[in-house]
């Protein structure tokens, strides 16, 4: 079922509503409409030094606008997208326009039922979750029916039918689910409610339903993931755990094996004024859910694998990032925060913040099991969770943010990152193309307010790298072709803010010491941006290294590029 | 080129012709830091003005933003009666982090976790940090979506304009 | 309205709990009896003709891999198993381009060809991530144009069941000497057709020997040093992307010939181990089925 949406529709609609609004302007009692919308453009160019190459399509862009109406309990409203083509580093299947989102809602006392399109989560996603991140365009929302039920207090019941969305259309498959959480201390309100340790249990069951049409495996075409969650929270101190069950489930993606699939993730933390410690940890193993069992990259994914690893927001930090490994993994992050008092030594006046943070990550123990033992169940290989397997990827860093006077600030920031890159984000064991990466990595970041609206921020970056071929050969003149030994960068960033309303960035990336003369380039990038209200503006030209994406379980490569940019937000 | 071109006339008529003053703080399931849950719908502070604002621990800005409100929350709470609400749209990935970076700092806010992003949708939030102004009527006056050093003595002049029930500066 | 919104909510509740869960126990179907692949194929020696059944429409398998990606030999082996069950309504093609057909020390076999990396650049099968392939290249333009190995058989059975718009007949002569070759491709429309058609003729070989990456195996040993690799795409005989036929329209029982005269086999090809493979497409670039392969053929060289 596909929904092409006409522009000239789009529009007629929403000036029809503007009649309704100028009513509900003078009676407020016909409900409020409102919505929100992005576009961003990029006209691109070709160069070669970076190797970036648009190819025939130069000019792109990808745009949305949500139109909302809301009248007491009831809601409705729709999306249209238009992506024509998507930009660069987004997938191309999304070329098209329409409106893949429109629902109506209505919420009364104890039930909330939706038709339409809608997004969910099951507790931590594990079995299911239907988001959308509109900036890395991910979204697998389901279209269908959902209905919320809370019959008492601390008890709420979840039911949901529904199909995923699939760029443009949906999934061949059908997804069902039952959620059930009961948060002991309000049902037993009575009895427990003074009680100062709260407790929540949950448990989830998801099914999805696919025709079986291959001629020559039987795949099962009911595949239903189970879960049960517990929260524990008294005061500063935290503490949740969720173990998921899934059962046979041959997919494109674990490579047509049958053995069922198991997580545990689970996360506890303090917290009071001035410190903090928090742990998590998972292990997933042939834990990825799909509503088509022969889709790839990030399109129809039921359910959410957690990623554990800091979200850096420092580019050459982010430059190596982790993606949770889909078919299986297993590791944590562990995270301290401190705040050294003011009048101390180390705190100075305004006082320090310091948070040091750690994750790590390997793949598990397996061993595969041989074809022919192997005809009859197709398990392809068996874990032994009481061992680890290669390291995937380590990041411990150290962050330190300090307030000198009432002008100036600044954050100083260390990391040692390790990425198995060629297993985690190419899905290779070659070492050839895809070096081993270790790094140190460090940031200094100063902010200097010079007058009560206006500040200038000055950021300086430095990655120093070691490539690990491991046993890749190569030719006889070795090193030049080492591919992907980038060797070392440095970045600088000035940001001016004159004023409430206007920002100028100038930035560069140096690749200084490129072993390959020709490759040591400069990333330059300008942006110019206008704030007002709820709108946002923002022009920009320069160069973007390639990179890598990764969200929930998948990682996407990003090409090079070079243009010119715009981008318009803003919400009514 | 065309669908561009009809897209952007539709969506700036929309952003002329109607304005999100006097809409009603929408419905959505909110989780406070204590797992139980409320809903948004729900919000009011007897009469006087509230601070609605989106943030996500991943955000530097938005924890700048909350920072420096914090630096005068207290002063401001006693001359106007405000609040400020602070919505975090961490995900999975992320939520276990909200208690324990909202301890650290101290921040004596009502925090709620938006796990499904329920709120953010229906308030048409883009990206964070955005912050909104609601009225003694329950009415969303004024927003601003980024943060740039400085923004926070707007908030409070509109703040306080508010509680007089002076005209706001945009 | 209380009530019926309760009895939704249950029945909803009935839904999910009563799909049941398939725990399969044993992946291999049952055996069936086959049916015949049909057709009329008739070989001669060193001049041979076939001419495709004209009720049965074949299949064009495209399996994009490369010698090192060490995901696809699973691929391969799933092609191979297609073959045997629907022999003679499958014509398979292994197309090596991409990074991971890329030569280097341990893998030094050149697969690439002109006609695979310019098929490889228009669809984008490597950048969306090897293994994959196409199945008579249907829904170009969509999100699910690529199909991922696991879906190739259930995409061949719903291509197979359709009725053809055209019959290839299939016709070469080489000289063992000169390893020359002449091709023709005679075309007979079986309906009324009118669109923009083009005919595209290939050279395959089999039973080439060489190294190939292969994960399935345990760490240490997944270097293969004498794989087999089957109909691998050689090169275009006239052109990769064809010769138009039936310009102004196919009326019933049309018939034109394509022919091309004196291509070169490589030296380095076995000719006894090599195939022709021709196909009629959809190439109006208007159309809905644009790079859709409508009818399909293969023929040993003998």
């Amino acid at each position: 079922m596909t929904l092409k949406f006409q522009p000239r529709y789009f529009f007629f609609i929403v000036s029809s509503l503007f009649y309704q609004f100028s009513f509900a302007q003078t009676n407020p009692d016909l409900g409020n409409i409102h919505g929100n919308f992005q576009i961003d453009a990029a006209n691109y160019q070709r160069d070669t030094i970076i190797g970036a190459d648009p190819g025939s399509e130069v000019f792109r862009y990808n745009a949305f606008g949500n139109i909302n109406y809301t009248k007491g309990g009831f809601s409705a409203g729709m999306r249209y997208e238009s992506y024509n083509p998507p930009l660069i580093g987004y997938l191309a299947g999304y070329k098209g326009s329409g409106v893949p989102y429109r629902f109506a809602r209505y919420q009364h006392k104890d039930i909330d039922i939706t038709v339409g399109n809608f997004y969910e989560q099951f507790g931590s996603g594990i079995t299911l979750r239907a988001y959308e991140n509109r900036g890395l365009l991910y979204d697998n929302a389901l279209d269908g029916m959902r209905v919320i039920f809370t019959p008492r207090n601390g008890i709420t019941l979840k039911g949901l039918v529904g199909k995923q969305r699939t760029y443009f259309s949906l999934s061949p498959g059908v997804v069902r689910g039952l959620d059930g959480e009961i948060n002991v201390m309000e049902l037993f309100d009575t009895v427990l409610g003074n009680y100062k340790t709260k407790v929540i249990l949950g448990g989830s069951f998801v099914s999805k339903y696919q025709v079986d049409q291959d001629p020559t495996l039987v795949l099962p075409e009911n595949v239903g993931t189970s879960a049960g969650r517990l929260s524990v929270i008294r005061g500063g101190f935290n503490f949740n755990a969720e173990y998921a069950y899934k059962i046979n489930d041959p997919s494109y993606q674990n490579k047509l094996s049958y053995k069922p699939g198991q997580a545990i993730i689970a996360s506890t933390s303090y917290g009071t004024n001035g410190f903090s410690i928090m742990f998590a940890g998972k292990m997933l193993d042939n834990m990825s859910f799909r509503s088509d069992r022969n889709a790839t990259n990030t399109i129809d994914m039921i359910n959410y694998q957690p990623d554990l690893s800091k979200f850096h927001t420092y580019s050459l930090m982010a430059y190596y990032p982790y993606g949770t490994q889909a078919n299986g993994e297993v590791g944590g992050s562990g995270e301290i925060q401190y705040k050294v008092k003011k009048g101390t030594w180390l705190g100075g006046k305004y006082g320090m913040d310091i948070t040091l943070n750690g994750s790590v990550f390997y793949a598990l123990d397996t061993t595969g099991i041989n074809s022919s033992a192997d005809s009859i169940k197709h398990l392809k290989y068996s874990t032994n969770y009481g061992n680890v397997g290669n390291e995937f990827y380590h990041d411990i860093n150290i962050e330190i943010t300090k307030k000198l006077s009432k002008k100036l600030k600044f954050t100083l920031m260390y990391a040692n990152q390790f990425l198995n890159q060629s297993v985690v984000q190419f899905n290779t064991l070659d070492k050839e193309e895809h070096p081993d990466v270790s790094s140190h990595i460090g940031v200094l970041d100063v902010t200097y307010k010079y007058k009560s609206n206006s500040a200038i921020r000055f950021e300086t970056q430095g990655f120093f790298g070691t490539y690990d071929y491991k046993e890749a050969k190569f030719e006889s003149n070795g090193e030049l072709n080492k591919k992907n030994n980038t060797g070392s960068w440095v970045s600088e960033l000035i940001e001016w803010t004159p004023s409430s309303h206007w920002s100028i960035t100038i930035a560069d990336q140096y690749n200084y010491n490129n072993p390959i003369q020709a490759k040591r380039v400069h990333y330059y990038f300008g942006m110019i941006g206008y704030v007002n209200g709820p709108t946002r503006i923002s022009v920009s030209y320069g160069r973007q290294r390639q990179g890598i994406f990764c969200a929930g379980g998948v990682c996407r490569f990003v090409p090079a590029s070079s243009g010119l940019s715009i981008s318009i937000s803003s919400s009514f | 080129m065309k669908n561009l071109i009809t897209l952007s006339i539709a969506l700036i008529l929309c952003s002329a012709f109607v304005k999100s003053d006097g809409n009603k703080i929408p419905s959505a399931e909110l989780k406070k830091l204590d797992g139980s849950k409320i809903n948004s719908s729900t919000f009011s502070n007897n009469g006087k003005p509230m601070i609605i604002s989106f943030w996500a621990t991943w955000c530097k800005p938005c924890k700048k933003e909350l920072d420096a409100i914090n630096e005068e929350y207290a002063e401001l709470q006693k001359e106007t009666g405000a609040k400020l609400i602070a919505i975090s749209i961490d995900d999975a990935r992320s939520s276990g982090k909200v208690v324990t970076d909202v301890k650290v700092k101290g921040w004596t806010y009502e925090v709620y976790i938006d796990e499904n992003q329920d709120f953010k949708r229906a308030m048409n939030v883009n990206n964070v940090p955005h912050t909104f102004l609601v009225d003694g009527n329950g009415q969303i006056v004024w927003s601003h979506n980024s943060y740039a050093e400085g923004d926070e003595e707007k908030l409070f002049e509109n703040v306080r304009k508010l509680a007089k029930g002076e005209k706001l500066s945009h | 309205m209380k009530k019926i919104i309760s009895n939704i909510s249950v029945l909803l509740l009935v839904i999910a709990i009563s799909s049941s869960c398939d725990f399969v126990t044993n992946v291999n179907p049952p055996v069936e009896p086959s049916t015949t692949g049909g057709g009329t194929t008739g070989v001669d020696i060193s001049d041979s003709t076939v001419g495709s059944n004209p009720a049965q429409k074949k299949a064009l398998v495209e399996d994009y891999t490369g010698h090192k990606c060490g995901n696809c030999p699973q691929a391969a082996i799933v092609l191979k198993n297609l073959e045997t069950t629907y022999t003679g309504k499958i014509v398979p093609l292994a197309i090596h381009a991409g990074f991971f057909a890329t030569t280097n020390v341990t893998y030094p076999t050149n697969f690439q060809t002109t006609a695979g990396t310019a098929y490889d650049s228009q669809f984008g099968n490597s950048a969306a991530g090897n293994p994959n392939g196409l199945v008579n290249r249907v829904g170009y333009g969509s999100g699910g144009f690529i199909k991922a190995y696991t879906n190739w058989g259930t995409e061949v059975v719903a291509q197979i069941a359709q009725t053809p718009k055209f019959q290839l007949i299939l016709k070469y002569k080489y000289n063992t000497g000169t390893l020359k070759l002449n091709a023709d491709v005679k075309v007979k429309s079986l309906a009324s057709n009118t669109g923009i058609y083009k005919v595209v003729m290939l050279l395959t070989e089999d039973k080439i020997v060489a190294e190939q990456l292969d994960y399935s195996l345990p760490v240490g040993s997944q270097t293969v040093l004498n794989y087999e690799f089957n109909h691998v795409l050689r090169g275009a005989i006239n052109s990769e992307w064809g010769d138009v036929v039936f310009s102004g329209g196919a009326a019933l029982n049309a018939t034109q010939t394509i022919s091309k005269t004196n291509f070169q086999i490589n030296s380095n090809y076995v000719p006894s181990h090599c195939h022709m493979v021709a196909f009629i497409y959809d190439a109006d670039p208007a159309s809905p089925t644009h790079y859709e392969v409508l009818q399909s053929e293969e023929l040993e060289l003998k």
